[in-house]
């Protein structure tokens, strides 16, 4: 596609951001129905259940989301965007499984956050036109 | 302490070849964008191989939650991150501007510090 292509509902970086957002949100409730469905399970058989196969169907969602907004964007610029998922696991599993949210964790969050910012406010220029 | 260990290795494995998966996807796209098409035989492929690395490079991953927690094992993966602006530079041919590489330094180092954190700091 060609670089005049107007600002539209695809390639307004706000849309595609908020895409990945959710993305995000799913793929990290994905993440957290693995470990259960591994809790819940004894043994490889008793594994193969409804938690490990929503786990799937939550990450095939988020996946298809973030490529959705993958067609107009660089695979560099998107997908440190993908770190955030590891800011809702830790949440969720503080709040599930009861593990502590401990200083170091909060200094990565920070860190992802500053790293995903960085790359948003720089991509807002050179992000765009990606399907080049 | 060895299934600590291996399921280590068994994620930064999982996250150097899953790394691959967004190049896959991206190519695949790029070329439907490009021929115009609804659908295409060769974006298909590409997209398809994507999605297979997507799928098996999570199986070491599931394997390894059996041995350790989700909040050492999870953040290990981040290192993919980096595969992954390293392959879409290099394969890709994408110009990866210097905020990218820096923000990409900080994800990164946050996904590592989440992971320390796991040995009880």
């Amino acid at each position: 596609m060609s670089d005049k292509a107007p600002i539209s509902f695809w390639n307004n970086g706000m849309f595609a951001v908020i895409l990945v957002l959710i993305s995000t949100v799913l793929v990290s409730f994905a993440q957290v129905t693995f470990k259960m469905a591994w809790s819940d399970s004894e043994n490889l058989f008793s594994f193969i259940n409804v938690m490990l196969l929503s786990g799937f169907a939550l990450y095939a969602v988020g996946a298809f989301l973030f490529m959705i907004v993958l067609r107009k964007k660089k695979v560099s610029y998107l997908f440190p965007f993908m770190t955030l998922s590891y800011v809702w696991v830790i949440f969720l599993s503080a709040f599930l499984f009861g593990e502590t949210i401990t200083l170091f964790k909060l200094l990565g969050v920070a860190l992802i956050f500053t790293g995903v910012f960085l790359i948003y406010a720089g991509g807002k220029s050179n992000g765009k036109g990606a399907a080049k | 302490m060895i299934e600590r260990i291996l399921s280590i290795v068994l994620v930064l494995v999982s996250g150097f070849y899953g790394a691959l998966a967004p190049i896959y996807l991206k190519k695949g796209l790029k070329e439907l964008e490009r021929s115009g098409k609804l659908f295409s035989v060769k974006a298909c492929q590409n997209v398809l191989i994507g999605v297979f690395i997507f799928g098996s490079g999570l199986l070491p991953l599931i394997i390894a939650l059996k041995f350790s927690d989700l909040s050492l094992l999870y953040p290990l993966t981040g290192l993919s991150y980096a595969w992954t602006a390293i392959y879409s530079a290099y394969f890709l041919k994408e110009k990866v501007n210097k905020y990218t590489w820096a923000g990409i330094a900080f994800t990164v180092s946050g996904v590592f510090l989440i992971g320390v954190s796991a040995f009880g700091l």
